[in-house]
This record gives C-alpha cells, sequence and structure tokens, in this order.
C-alpha cells in the first residue's frame, strides 16, 4: 500500500500514509474518533477513491481494479449493515451468489462460518430478531462468505460483549494462522496490545508512528502503548486537530 | 444475462413480495381500495340517477297563466307537482327562501298580466317576460331548471305560437330527429374505448408512479440511509449491475401494482359504471395491435418514472428528503394525466415529444384506436432518450461516493 491523500467532499481526511500490511499479520490501525481510521479503510475496501496517491490490495490497484480488489477483501465496518427483512440463510446465498460461488461452496462455506460463529441455530429467523452481537457475528460471516485473502475490520469488537468479542478476536487469530493478511482499526487499546503485531497510529489523519509495540514503547519511552498514545497524540498536536 | 443481475432482482422482489405489509401495501390495497371506492361511489352516483328518475320536481309558480298547469300536466304528467301563487311581493321572497332551503325545487315568475299581453302579440312592446330560478346547490333544482328552460317553457311558447296561427304543427316549422331513432353514427364500442381513452391513460399513470414512488425511495434512498446498499457494492459485481438490477424489479412492482389497480376498476365496472359514463365492459373490445402498442408503451412509461425516481432516490440521503424530491414529479405526473385526459395536445405531434405527458397521450391513443406510427415512434424514441440520460446520470451518481453512503 502506498502513499495517499484522500478528500472527503472538502475535509482532506487522510494525508501522507503509507504503510504495508504482510500476510499472516493482523496490523492494527489505532486512533481517536475523527482521526480517518474509516475513510482510509474505505479507500482499501474500494468504497472510496482515494484523491490522491495509491492504494494497492495483493498488488492489484483499488481504483482501475476495484472488482478484483474486491473479489480477494473481507470489509466489515459498522457502518455496513445487512437487510433486517431476511434470514441468514438467505443472506449468505445472495452474497455468495453475487461473489459467483456455487451453491455448494455457499452451502459449505455457510456451515462453517455458522458453526464458528454460532449461528447456526438461528439461519433462519428474520435478523430484525437479532441481538447486536449476533448481527456483528452475520456480518463477520458474511464478510468471510469467500474466503478473503484480505480481511479489513473496522472496530470489530465495537459495541459488543465479552462472549461475542472474544469470538471474534478468536476468529481473527485462526484466520490469521491461515496466513490471511488482516487489518483491523480500533480504539481500543487492550484489542491492539493483545491482538496486532503490528500497530499504525493515526491522528488527526497523519500515521505518526508505526512498528510493533515495543518498537513503539521504546521510540516514545512509555511502559503501555495507552501511555504511547497519548504522549503521541500530545506531541502531534491531536487536540487541535 | 449475467447472473448476478437476475440474483439483485430476485433479492429485491423477495424484499417486497415476502414482506406482507408490503404486499399488502403495493399489491393489494391500492386494487382492493379503488375497487372498494369505486364500488360505493359507482352504486351512490347510480342510486341518485334512479332517485332523479323517480323525483317529482316542485315548482311554484308565481302569476300562472290559466292554461299553464294544465300544459305542464299534459305534457310531464306528475313530474311536477305545482304550487301557484298570486302575488309577486312577499309571495316571492318566501318562495325563493323555499328555494334556498331545497324545500322546492325551481320558482317560475310569470309577468302580472301574462295572458292579456300575450293576447295584444300584435303590439311590439307587449312581449310578456318569465322568470325562473334555482338552487344550484341542489341537483334536483338544476335538474328542473334546464328542463324548464330547454325543453317545457320554449315547448309552451311554441303551443302558445301554434294557437295564434291557428294550427299547432304551423308553430313547428321543422322538426329534427322526429323518425331517426339512433342519430349517433359511433358504434358503442367507440364509445366505449372514448370514455377509457380519457379515463385509463391518467390512471395508468398515476398508479405505476405512485406504485414506484414509495419502493423505489426505500430501494435507494432506504438502503442508503440503512446502509445495506454499501455492503452490496462491497461485492465485486458492477455498481452498473446493482443499478440495472433495482430498476427491473422496480420496474416490475409497480407493474404489479398498476395491474391491482386497474384489476380493481375493472372488477367493479359492473357497479362503477354510472361514474364512468354507463361504460359497458362488454362494448370493448381490444385488438392485438392495441395490446402490442399497450405493452410497449406501459415498459417505456414504467421506464421514465423507474429512472426519474431511483435517479431522484440516489441523490438524496435520506428517505424523507428522496421523498421531497420525487413529490414534486408526481405533481407533474397527475396534471400530465389530466391534461391529457381533457383532451388537450393529442393534435400536435410536437407535443409526443414532451417526456410524461406525450406518453399518456399515447396510452390515449391506444386506448381510443387512433394511434398513429408517427405519434409512437416519436414518443417512443423521446422515452428511450429520456431513460438513456437518466441512467448515464444514475450511473454516474452511483459511482460518487457522497452520493453513496446516507445519513
Amino acid at each position: 500500500m502506498k502513499k495517499k491523500a484522500l478528500h472527503k467532499r472538502t475535509v482532506e481526511a487522510v494525508r501522507g500514509i503509507d504503510f504495508e500490511v504482510k500476510p499472516g499479520e493482523i496490523y492494527g490501525l489505532l486512533g481517536p474518533n475523527g482521526a480517518g481510521k474509516t475513510t482510509t479503510l474505505r479507500c482499501i475496501s474500494t468504497l472510496m477513491r482515494p484523491t490522491a496517491g495509491t492504494v494497492e490490495v495483493g498488488g492489484l490497484n483499488t481504483v482501475s481494479a476495484g472488482e478484483r480488489v474486491r473479489e480477494r477483501i473481507s470489509f466489515l465496518t459498522n457502518d455496513l449493515k445487512l437487510d433486517e427483512h431476511f434470514s441468514p440463510d438467505f443472506t449468505m446465498k445472495f452474497f455468495g451468489e453475487l461473489r459467483q460461488m456455487s451453491p455448494k461452496a455457499i452451502e459449505e462455506r455457510k456451515d462453517v462460518l455458522f458453526e464458528a460463529l454460532r449461528i447456526t441455530g438461528f439461519k433462519n429467523q428474520p435478523i430484525k430478531e437479532f441481538s447486536t452481537g449476533m448481527r456483528q457475528k452475520l456480518a463477520i460471516a458474511v464478510s468471510l462468505l469467500h474466503d478473503p485473502e484480505v480481511v479489513v475490520f473496522d472496530e470489530p469488537t465495537n459495541g459488543l460483549d465479552v462472549i461475542t468479542a472474544r469470538t471474534v478476536t478468536e476468529l481473527l487469530l485462526a484466520m490469521k494462522q491461515d496466513k490471511k493478511t488482516i487489518l483491523v482499526s480500533t480504539h481500543e487499546m487492550s484489542v491492539a496490545e493483545g491482538l496486532c503485531d503490528r500497530i499504525g497510529i493515526l491522528i488527526s489523519g497523519s500515521l505518526v508512528m508505526e512498528g510493533t509495540l515495543e518498537h513503539i514503547l521504546k521510540t516514545t519511552g512509555t511502559r503501555s502503548l495507552a501511555d504511547a498514545f497519548f504522549w503521541l497524540y500530545k506531541e502531534y498536536g491531536g487536540e487541535n486537530g | 444475462m449475467d447472473k448476478r443481475l437476475l440474483s439483485i432482482v430476485r433479492k429485491e422482489l423477495r424484499r417486497v413480495f415476502t414482506d406482507r405489509r408490503l404486499v399488502m401495501t403495493v399489491l393489494i390495497l391500492p386494487g382492493l381500495s379503488i375497487a372498494l371506492i369505486y364500488s360505493v361511489m359507482g352504486m351512490i352516483t347510480g342510486d341518485m340517477n334512479s332517485q332523479r328518475d323517480l323525483h317529482t320536481y316542485r315548482l311554484v309558480v308565481h302569476e300562472a297563466p290559466g292554461n299553464f298547469s294544465d300544459y305542464l300536466e299534459g305534457r310531464c304528467e306528475d313530474r311536477f307537482l305545482l304550487t301557484e301563487k298570486e302575488d309577486s311581493g312577499d309571495a316571492l321572497e318566501a318562495s325563493l327562501e323555499a328555494l334556498r332551503a331545497e324545500t322546492v325545487d325551481g320558482v317560475l315568475v310569470f309577468d302580472e298580466g301574462f295572458e292579456k299581453r300575450l293576447e295584444d302579440f300584435k303590439r311590439a312592446d307587449s312581449n310578456p317576460n318569465v322568470n325562473v330560478f334555482y338552487n344550484p346547490v341542489s341537483d334536483y333544482s338544476g335538474d328542473a331548471y334546464r328542463w324548464l328552460t330547454t325543453e317545457i317553457l320554449p315547448e309552451y311558447r311554441e303551443a302558445i305560437l301554434g294557437e295564434r296561427l291557428g294550427n299547432p304543427a304551423y308553430a313547428r316549422v321543422f322538426t329534427v330527429n322526429q323518425d331517426n331513432l339512433n342519430p349517433s353514427v359511433a358504434s358503442e364500442e367507440k364509445i366505449s374505448s372514448m370514455i377509457l381513452g380519457s379515463l385509463m391513460p391518467i390512471f395508468i399513470s398515476i398508479f405505476l408512479f405512485a406504485g414506484a414512488m414509495n419502493i423505489g425511495i426505500d430501494m435507494l434512498a432506504g438502503e442508503k440511509e440503512r446502509g445495506t446498499l454499501a455492503t452490496i457494492l462491497l461485492t465485486p459485481v458492477k455498481r452498473e449491475t446493482v443499478a440495472l438490477g433495482k430498476m427491473i424489479s422496480l420496474a416490475i412492482v409497480a407493474m404489479g401494482s398498476t395491474i391491482s389497480s386497474l384489476a380493481g376498476i375493472l372488477v367493479t365496472l359492473p357497479l362503477s359504471s354510472s361514474l364512468f359514463g354507463g361504460i359497458d365492459m362488454a362494448d370493448i373490445s381490444v385488438s392485438l395491435d392495441q395490446w402490442l402498442f399497450l405493452g410497449a408503451a406501459l415498459v417505456l412509461l414504467a421506464g421514465v418514472y423507474v429512472t426519474l425516481i431511483l435517479s431522484l432516490s440516489m441523490i438524496a440521503s435520506s428517505v424523507k428528503e428522496a421523498g421531497a424530491y420525487v413529490t414534486p414529479v408526481y405533481m407533474v405526473v397527475l396534471v400530465s394525466g389530466m391534461m391529457a385526459a381533457m383532451g388537450f395536445g393529442g393534435d400536435h405531434l410536437r407535443n409526443y415529444l414532451i417526456p410524461v405527458f406525450g406518453n399518456v397521450l399515447v396510452l390515449r391513443d391506444i386506448f381510443v384506436d387512433e394511434v398513429t406510427w408517427w405519434g409512437f415512434l416519436t414518443n417512443s424514441g423521446v422515452s428511450l432518450l429520456v431513460i438513456l440520460m437518466l441512467l448515464l446520470v444514475f450511473r454516474r451518481i452511483f459511482k460518487m461516493e457522497r452520493y453513496l453512503y446516507g445519513g
């Protein structure tokens, strides 16, 4: 992934970002609300076009090869919702068809994901009857239906209860074992500390630091990620951002 | 055809047809409510017409000539109930008050000395006058007024003139349609198609737009607002395919809603025919040509409406905002339908160039079996052009991030 600068309407949301996520790695994008995390992830997932710079997924440009990127990527964010009128079973079938999967492949993959996320018992119920956690788990199942090479999750555990959050983190770790390329945005320090191999800290649209947790602690001279984050936040004028 | 297009169409249709609330409001309720409303209105109108046929008109006649009562009785038997009054001062005011209160249906005031002045007819200034008063608020009074001024009094005048000439036949001068029992040269079928031609285009146009409006707004603005559209756009489907899938499914739903509404009218026609000039389904026959023209015209009209509604819904960031954009277009559809129903515009080819209005004109031509290739092709070309332009606009909007995410 190369440098990019983004404009949303007249607001410059992100500038000068340059980072790379490797297969088998979980990269955490950490930042406060409004730092530009979601905009960055939307560009990576092809939902938005960067106004300058390039974004590449598996060597494919997200603008010129958007469809091929979408074949390989999974993107999950709270802004994206599933039609509440349908059941998980139909939803998976519909998205499987859109991804040109065979009916057999859809069934097999659906069974695996529903089992892992404990949705099987509810697969024929309308989504509108689901709790927030259940909806989030189904959204994850839909996003992973096509067994993507690249997984981009925006605040995946936000608003979830402890049990559902644990299920999600376990799933991310399992995908890491499968050599998937995983990018997670979060503002929760514990998630970043416990889950990510490398962390990028985004403040006011700029990537101010990236590296392993040890590297960040050493560079900032702090003892926890939270301390490091606040130190960087002050250093880079986050209050004015 | 791209299988994913079919998947999107199937999903959209499933969304509507498996939602009991939507099935009820889009497909069943339009037909049911129209059938119910038109049946009730038809029965009320039919009942009013039959009541009018049996009604005895109550007239108050001031200063009536001696033979007028006999004349009226002979002319109309028991259709008029006459109350004669002598003076026209306070009594006239009382009669007019009764007319306002609808306790009488008409008041006739003959000039004082009416008969005497008739006898002095050779004096130029002696022509007497009759004033006829009615109450436009009352249907019976309106009927009585028309009957008195166009039939009863002119015939009474003719009878008096006949007496003067010594033979009633002399005053008649000539008769009209005495042996011509069927003056209309148009067939019942043609008359029925004329009535249909004035009514059906406006019904079809309005039902089609109304059927597409709410679902179309929800299909895009609603999906944007709820965040479900972006989820679909994350799949490797071309945005054009998503857009086209939504258009096709909306057109199908709108057609279904229109058919439901029209079925509501046609099924209840035996009960509501008095609303439509006594039209009889047995008199209506539609040729294969008309069916083909109608099919093509409906597809084009649905295309224009669907692309219009979806383009406006795409610009809007919420269902409420989309409603504000689409409502003025609905007004244009209503006015265009009414203008075409009233007979405006069919005499100039240029009117077929006007989107929506031209489409309704073509529908009218089809129903009255007067469609011309020039009118049809001109409007079809314009409709296709409008659809194409809106598709391009729609496609472009579909690629603009600021319009893709609601809220």
